[in-house]
């Protein structure tokens, strides 16, 4: 005898983007299985929280290209497929994204022929940092391009908070070795953030004095970031700054 | 028992083995729901606030009827096709009780008890803002944490006017106290 707990669900939510899809299910507090058609992955939530995964993990690396479902949850279905054993069980998400191998991103900062992937991953609000060890200091930058050039070369893993005095932005930044794990901003007087390479739009435009505090994240997933080949000729063609698909 | 062929199902789900029981009394103890079970026998059962307030199968009634149900779900034999709908009973009693899904282990991972970034952000920014509430001139500041001391360097025009620092580090020490922090040192530029 197999044993057997699967729940139908409803069908909440469909489109090609995993990470969209899990930050969706995340943000809404949805009891849901976020399921990948092919490699096929299950990731099952409850109430926003993820409980465990099924499936191949390889999907994350094309997380931009797969056909993916969000099935919300009554509690009944939650509870039925709760018992599934086959899930394998994770903590948080950020066990979960700790187990991610590779990723292929479409997104880049470019600056002084420096390229820095930029990736959904995660909000680095969501973060955990060391509070035993970090800085907090006011600096007038004049030219943001170089301010996130120096952070960025001169730096290994960081989470930011930096807020313009000067014109009332927040943005939150999560920087693994290289590449920008997830950016949000905050804008005044604007319901919806903005994420990824557009939340640098804005401040690289925007001088003034700025807040930044700077602080060690518990997690800076070792994930290797590859660029996808159409970004890549896309970035030989462009200027500096924001350069996506 | 009423018909449900006019109810919009809220679920559906398959079980077979100790899985599925044990997801059925998670199901009696937290939700409020009529069930409808099918397999080779059928079933139906209204299930509220852990009690099995009316149920049918395999000849039975009320709670023998699902501790029956849940025997011959556990024996694993046949799958069982579980559908649920909306309590008749349950709607007034729905909201008398939580639905607890997540259990308290699970909420309370290290990834909602931390601080963030942001926290620190803010903590610093009401810091500034206290400041120039009183009457100080932050042109300029930088404050560095290690262990549990704080170091806040000001740069104001203020300065040589006589500040109270002590003031200072008392308004200091009230943000970040929280963040574990017990030594506040501030030097004026």
């Amino acid at each position: 005898m197999t044993e057997l707990c699967w729940a139908l669900g409803t069908i909440d939510w469909k489109g090609k983007d995993l990470l969209k899809a899990i930050n969706t299910v995340r943000s809404k507090g949805l009891s849901a299985r976020v399921s990948v058609v092919w490699p096929t992955l299950d990731i099952l939530f409850i109430e926003g929280v993820v409980m465990g995964y099924k499936g191949d993990l390889s999907s994350f690396s094309v997380s931009h290209h797969v056909d993916v479902n969000v099935f919300s949850f009554s509690d009944a279905e939650a509870l039925v497929e709760l018992e599934d054993k086959d899930y394998i069980h994770v903590n948080s998400i950020e066990s979960l994204i700790s187990l991610i191998k590779e990723i292929t991103v479409k997104e880049a900062l470019v600056i002084g022929g420096r390229v820095f992937p930029i990736l959904h991953l995660i909000d680095p609000s969501s973060i955990n940092v060391d509070v035993t060890t970090w800085r907090s200091f006011t600096e007038d930058v004049d030219e943001p391009k170089l301010f996130f050039y120096n952070e960025f070369v001169n730096n290994e893993a960081v989470v930011y908070n930096i807020v313009s005095l000067t014109d009332n932005w927040t943005l939150d930044i999560l920087y693994c070795r290289g590449s920008v794990m997830g950016a949000t901003l905050y804008m005044p007087e604007q319901v919806e953030t903005v994420t990824g390479a557009d939340a640098f739009l804005y401040p690289l435009s925007s001088p003034g004095k700025w807040l930044i505090t700077k602080a060690r994240p518990f997690l800076c997933p070792e994930i290797k970031v590859r660029l996808d080949p159409e970004l890549e000729e896309k970035i030989k063609k462009s200027e500096e700054g924001v350069v996506k698909l | 028992m009423p018909s449900v062929s006019n109810l919009i199902p809220l679920g559906y789900a398959m079980v077979r083995g100790p899985c599925g029981g044990a997801a059925l009394r998670k199901i009696l103890s937290s939700t409020c729901y009529l069930i409808k079970a099918r397999s080779s026998k059928i079933g139906e059962f209204v299930v509220c606030n852990g009690k099995v307030l009316r149920g049918s199968w395999d000849g039975l009634e009320g709670e023998d009827a699902w501790n029956a149900l849940i025997n011959f779900v556990e024996k694993g034999e046949e799958v069982v096709h579980l559908t649920f709908y909306p309590s008749p009973e349950g709607a007034e009693l729905e909201g008398e009780f939580e639905v607890m899904l997540v259990t308290e282990g699970e909420t309370s991972s290290e990834y909602f008890s931390g601080v963030g970034a942001v926290a620190l952000g803010k903590q610093v920014l009401a810091i500034l803002h206290r400041l120039t509430a009183l009457g100080l001139d932050v042109e300029d500041l930088e404050l560095e944490v290690s262990g549990s001391k704080l170091l806040l360097k000001v740069v104001s025009p203020s300065k040589g006017k006589k500040i109270d620092l002590e003031k200072i580090k008392k308004i200091v020490l009230e943000y970040v106290e929280p963040l574990g922090i017990k030594e506040v040192e501030v030097i004026l530029a």
